[in-house]
């Protein structure tokens, strides 16, 4: 006996005497006066607290069911315009991401060198307070650009602009360019009016669907496909998919043709051949519409011809000129979609142009069913909810990464910027960053050459300061200074909306639906905070006492304001109507005093506008009538952008002005036997670096095997889960930074073999091949790794995730940014592979 | 008397698995077994490969074999035709897992007894939608009394041909399907859970 | 299952009113190691000659000597970050929450419940301090079984219920782990002692089932 009575009696002593001293913890267990009052979880009443999802960019609306203050269940949302009640799993998955059992809880301090994990927990206190120091020091030092701003995605844009704004840092990276850049670019230089097409998807009776996977993922993904599937049942709408791998959009498509990656602005032109050789477009509409005379535009396409667009995607010859010939059947109520399948790459731009024009030939721009697009792509900031003054003037200090200006797209209407060149040029030294926060982000793991983003992370001379804001302990908050505990989406709030697929703007809010668990805060607490310890001005631009406060300034043109709100979750303004051809809208006559026109373009200006200090333009004569035109300096629709040229000449760059196809340097020579174009994918349970927390969406998917074609395959000698080392390479393209053809990385996986991927293509999903996040997110090693087996294997059901493949994609790709917007070509990277 | 019952049109599936984890949540259904989940196969060669999303759940069966092996009666039918586990009953003998031919069967790891869907009766005698049902965005899944010649399950069976899976088994599942591209056959092999032999305890 | 298993020492279990009573401080000793950092006071009361007295008998102290000789703000922070790595960063091993330690894919949700359900039969409330997330803690666990057993006899239901419902299915393999995992002897010793006292509320016939 190693404790007997007398021992036990002299150790209970001593311990009641240490648990006497001031400061032990309250965990006493008294008896309650009246147990019988408890009657246990089954009585309580249940509300459903609306707010907004935030387990990927859609944002849709949702129901979050609360008994007892937890979270129960998240359904959709039926009075959100935009997703109209209807939800994927990442958001049904809410509990297990709100209760994440491996949640950064508390904010940490790390005790030993960057990225040992050794960490200790410090206050609330304590954080503000070194934190506040250090930036401090550097504004007061006269170089805010200093203090580095680290986002992914952004739903409080309001709060973060306005605390960077006031301390003046203009060092505010994006992930922009990892994301869309090259989508909007090409609808920006169109069209002008929008950075976003929204297709009018429940009216539609055609859709061309260009490496976009709108069943799984993409800004706005529930919204689009609900409406889509409608469209299908009530009005026999057709879907043809041009994809590079059996994504679910192509296995839901009634045509899916599987291309060679990076040709579906060839596809796009030689569908505007037929269009226009034919005379199967609208003429008359562009006719009136059309920057550019319809018959040069036809000799411009003479090259791209169906026969060409065969041999460089796959697509037969015969089979685009049918797809053409029914697309332009059904106009106006006919439009494409577009994604990174068809932008993320070298030519994606130019991809994306093509697409975007094709919609112009046959007239269905804005058109009821056709291509449209809405000039907001949030809620109104400037009239209907402005922000409270005094609202901090932009910063005048100057960012070189910000700016990217070798890429002169990035930044020429949105600033877009440069994502993955960030961390390469602190490493190149060509700006100091003496702090930087992340927030919402996972750059260590998420960027191209991610082993680049870690070494610069690691080195306290390049980043002497690093606060990681974030609910995990993610890959980049393993790498910092001090992590802080943030909330999840069903703990904070925003005023937020999205790009409305309904075509009238609305406005929704993000309210937390049970209190944040542990010490977790939000930017909208921390940058108040933080800005009041800062001083030197800054605390004058956070004049609100609480949250609720600024919210009920905000929303104080809803009718019923921020109460209203609270109650509902969206409005919508009954009066307003869908963005049907807003280029033909009359100005009237208050828009139209005091503007002067020229009599040679029909173009009406009025005022200067305050970025170009030239004229701005609101509308254009057309027959005698001032409409409002597109948003363009023609004020017609740009199938020719002379300013993308112009743009470009500015720093010694060719941007060709019409849609062309640039054949992808690295692919137009051929492939090597033993190198295949490797492309990246999402899954529709997955989302970045947020969702795999959750047990229940790692149990559907938690391992990325690489997708290869059988007769690839057989081939290269490989059979079903076969062993392979993969190597990813730099490009060698011009204007393209290192584009030496060196290789990146190299890592071990397992083939999957399956008729859904181009022969030439190596396809993996970028939702697995973590290493922190916990034990969910990092499961198990690839030691004994899973495979999907063949169909018909009896035991395919099961998902025994512990032993799932962990490939992270980004060490084989290297950063790769399309020489107009900067876009990062995701899907062009070459990659060699042999039997390991 | 009635018979609930579901039918769902794989037409508008989209694989987005809402379903399955509406499910988990509803019930804190322990990983590594399902009550009701997507499959997804594939099948055909490039040009024509495809792939099909078919979402799966007990059958409620007409003729259901867990009902009768049972040893300690634990496996019951309600009056709206759902089959569901008496927890009280049960001792975790395991008969109804083996007898099920889908699958639909499994044991809860914490008190070793079965479990299964049960329709969410404790929702639907509340007037609310089973949580598969509500969670689906593309509505997918119709639930109802196919009893009922005025519910839309009724008027829905009516108007499409339908089939159930694994109708071969003979059990007279309740579940239907629309399914126009002819997946549901090639689920035939296949279970919502593997059937194991039973467990050691 | 021998006298002596690998972890766990053994603990008079006599019934008497002050060996229960040093039991049940015993085991809010350990509940409030594990419920937070050692701050400054509680670091001298645990480096106090008798405790050092106290705890000889199994060959094991709460600070070492080492440690003390740094000085008070070492050693205070060599502790927090020993604490952190083994119950607070996401993925520690010894994650001191049940539905954690156990695989559930939600903190606290059913486990928690448990708790709270035992705790209201029984009539004990439960006071979380700010840094414990939810009652499925295991400071929690044995601060009820602390309570129930302060209650001496009357207690006798609760303790039997926290021990069977609560810590029996997953506290043994809790501080198997978390003997493996401590690099300190404040939590060795905390692995030492808990099961210990855990063995000595089980009735004689039960004592042979805890093997683990």
């Amino acid at each position: 006996m190693d404790l007997n009575r007398r021992d036990l009696l002299r150790l209970g002593a001593a311990a009641a005497a240490s648990l006497s001293a001031v400061g032990c913890a309250e965990l006493t267990a008294t008896r309650r006066a009246d147990p019988a009052g408890w009657a246990g979880k089954s009585t309580g009443a249940i509300t459903r607290i609306p707010t907004m999802c935030q387990s990927c960019t859609t944002a849709c609306g949702v129901l979050a069911t609360i008994k007892d203050g937890r979270l129960l269940q998240i359904v959709g949302n039926p009075e959100d315009p935009n997703s109209r009640g209807s939800v994927c799993a990442k958001g049904v998955a809410g509990p297990s991401i709100l209760y994440d059992p491996f949640r950064v809880l508390y904010p940490l301090r790390r005790v030993g060198p960057r990225g040992s994990g050794q960490w200790r927990r410090i206050t609330w206190e304590e954080a503000y307070a070194e934190i506040a120091d250090k930036l401090k020091d550097i504004r007061e030092r006269g170089h805010p650009e200093e203090f580095a701003f680290q986002q992914g995605r952004n739903r409080s844009a309001d709060i973060i602009n306005r605390f960077l704004d006031s301390y003046g840092t203009p060092s505010s990276f994006n992930h922009r360019a990892l994301c869309s850049a090259n989508r909007r670019a090409a609808l920006l230089a169109t069209v002008g009016d929008s950075d976003w097409d929204l297709g009018d998807y429940e009216h539609t009776d055609y859709i061309l669907n260009f490496g976009c996977n709108w069943t799984e993922a993409m800004q706005g993904h529930i919204p689009i496909v609900t409406r889509i599937m409608q469209a299908r049942a009530n009005r026999g709408a057709k879907i043809v998919t041009f994809e590079s791998r059996l994504s679910n959009t192509a296995a839901v498509s009634d045509e899916w043709f599987c291309v060679k990656p990076g040709t579906d602005g060839l596809i796009a032109l030689a569908l505007s051949h037929v269009i226009c050789t034919e005379g199967l477009w609208n003429k008359a509409w562009l006719d009136r519409w059309s920057n550019y005379p319809a018959d040069e535009y036809t000799r411009h396409l003479a090259p791209y011809t169906p026969e060409l667009a065969e041999r460089e995607s796959g697509v037969p010859a015969d089979t685009l000129r049918r797809l053409a010939r029914e697309f332009a059947a059904k106009a106006p109520r006919c439009t494409t979609t577009s994604g990174r399948g068809s932008h993320a790459h070298y030519n994606g731009f130019y991809n994306d142009r093509a697409i975007t024009v094709l919609n112009a030939l046959v007239g269905n721009m804005g058109m009821e069913g056709g291509f449209c697009w809405h000039p907001l792509s949030t809620f109104d900031t400037k009239k209907q909810f402005p922000e409270p003054a005094p609202v901090p003037p932009k910063p005048t200090a100057k960012s070189v990464i910000a700016d990217a200006k070798q890429w002169p797209l990035a930044n020429a209407w949105n600033r877009m910027k440069v994502g993955e060149i960030v961390y390469l040029w602190i490493k190149e030294r060509r700006q100091k960053i003496s702090a930087l926060m992340t927030y919402n982000t996972d750059q260590a793991w998420s960027w191209p050459e991610m082993q680049l983003v870690q070494e610069v992370l690691k080195d306290e001379e390049l980043v002497p300061f690093h606060f990681c804001l974030d609910v995990m302990m993610s890959e980049t908050a393993h790498l910092a200074d001090l992590v802080l505990p943030w909330t999840t989406w069903l703990e904070r709030w925003d005023i937020d909306a999205r790009p409305p697929l309904g075509l009238i703007d609305y406005v929704g809010i993000r309210q937390p639906v049970v209190a944040p668990l542990g010490e977790s805060k939000d930017v909208r607490e921390i940058f108040p905070e933080l800005a009041r310890r800062i001083g030197g001005g800054m605390e004058q631009y956070f004049p609100w006492a609480s949250v609720e406060e600024y919210l009920e300034q905000r929303y104080a043109s809803v009718p019923g304001g921020f109460a209203f709100m609270r109650q509902h979750g969206a409005w919508i303004d009954p009066a307003k109507k869908p963005n049907y051809q807003p280029y033909e809208r009359p100005l009237d006559a208050e828009e139209l005093a005091g503007s002067s026109t020229d009599p040679q373009s029909g173009v009406i200006t009025k005022g200067e506008d305050p970025k170009t200090k030239k004229p701005a333009a609101i509308g254009i004569v057309m027959d005698g009538v001032a409409v409002r035109g597109f948003t363009t300096p023609s004020r017609k629709l740009e199938v020719k952008s002379e300013a993308i040229v112009a743009l470009g000449r500015g720093v010694d760059k060719v941007i060709e002005p019409l849609p062309v196809y640039l054949p992808i340097p690295d692919l137009a020579q051929g492939l090597a036997d033993d190198q295949l174009i490797m492309i990246s994918f999402k899954w529709n349970v997955h989302n970045a670096h947020r969702t795999m927390q959750s047990k229940w969406l790692m149990e559907i998917v938690s391992s990325n095997p690489a997708w290869m074609h059988p007769r690839t395959a057989k081939r290269l000698g490989l059979s079903q889960g076969d062993w392979i080392e993969v190597t990813g390479h730099r490009p060698r393209a011009g204007d393209v930074p290192r584009a030496d053809g060196s290789p990146v990385g190299s890592q071990r996986t397992r083939v999957h073999l399956t008729e859904g991927v181009h022969p030439q293509v190596l396809a993996f999903s970028h939702n697995a091949g973590r290493w922190m996040g916990g034990p969910i997110a990092a499961p198990g090693s690839a030691a004994d790794a899973w495979v999907p087996a063949p169909v018909g294997d009896r035991d395919a059901a099961r998902v025994p995730w512990q032993d799932a493949l962990r490939v992270p994609q980004n060490s084989l790709i290297p950063i790769y940014p399309d020489p107009t917007t900067g876009q990062q070509a995701w899907n062009d990277t070459v990659v060699r592979v042999r039997k390991a | 008397m009635a018979r609930l019952s579901m039918l769902i049109d794989l037409r508008t599936c989209i694989g987005c698995h809402a379903c399955s984890v509406a499910c988990k949540a509803e019930f804190d259904v322990p990983l590594g077994t399902l009550r009701n989940t997507v499959k997804y196969v594939e099948n055909g060669q490039a040009p024509q490969a495809l792939r099909h999303f078919i979402p799966v759940l007990c059958n409620h069966c007409e003729d259901a074999p867990c009902t009768r092996v049972c040893p300690s009666r634990a496996v019951i039918r309600l009056d709206g035709g759902q089959v569901v586990i008496d927890k009280d009953r049960c001792r975790g003998k395991q008969e109804c897992i083996e007898a099920c031919p889908y699958g639909a069967i499994t044991l809860h790891p914490d008190s070793h007894k079965a479990q299964k869907c049960t329709l969410c009766v404790h929702r639907t005698e509340q007037g609310q939608a089973p949580a598969c049902v509500e969670a689906c965005p593309t509505k997918t899944r119709i639930f109802g009394d196919l009893d009922d010649p005025g519910s839309e399950l009724a008027r829905r069976l009516a108007a499409t041909p339908t089939v159930a899976w694994r109708e071969h088994d003979g059990t007279r599942p309740k579940v239907r399907y629309v399914d126009t591209r002819g997946a549901l056959p090639l689920l035939a092999e296949q279970t919502m859970n593997p059937r194991t032999q039973k467990q050691r305890r | 299952m021998s006298a002596n298993d690998a972890t766990g020492a053994t603990i008079d279990g006599a019934d008497t009113p002050d060996a229960r009573a040093a039991r049940a401080q015993l085991l809010a000793l350990c509940a409030r190691l594990l419920a937070e950092e050692v701050d400054a006071p509680l670091l001298r009361a645990l480096a106090d000659p008798r405790m050092r007295e106290a705890m000889a008998p199994l060959d094991v102290a709460f600070i070492a000597g080492e440690l003390l000789a740094q000085g008070e703000e070492r050693a205070l922070e060599e502790l927090a970050a020993e604490y952190c790595h083994l119950f607070v960063l996401p993925g520690a091993p010894c994650t001191p929450y049940q539905s954690a330690f156990t695989g559930a894919a939600m903190l606290g949700a059913r486990h928690a419940d448990r708790v709270e359900e035992v705790a209201a039969l029984h009539g004990l409330a439960i006071t979380r301090p700010a840094r414990v997330a939810t009652s499925d803690h295991i400071a929690v666990q044995l601060a009820l079984l602390a309570a129930a057993l302060g209650r001496g006899r009357a207690g006798e239901l609760a303790v039997a219920d926290v021990l069977e419902q609560l810590l029996l299915p997953w506290a043994p393999a809790y501080f198997e782990a978390l003997a493996g995992a401590a690099r300190l002897p404040t939590w060795r010793a905390v692995a030492r002692l808990a099961p210990a006292l855990l063995h000595a509320e089980l009735a004689p016939p039960a004592r042979a089932s805890l093997a683990v």
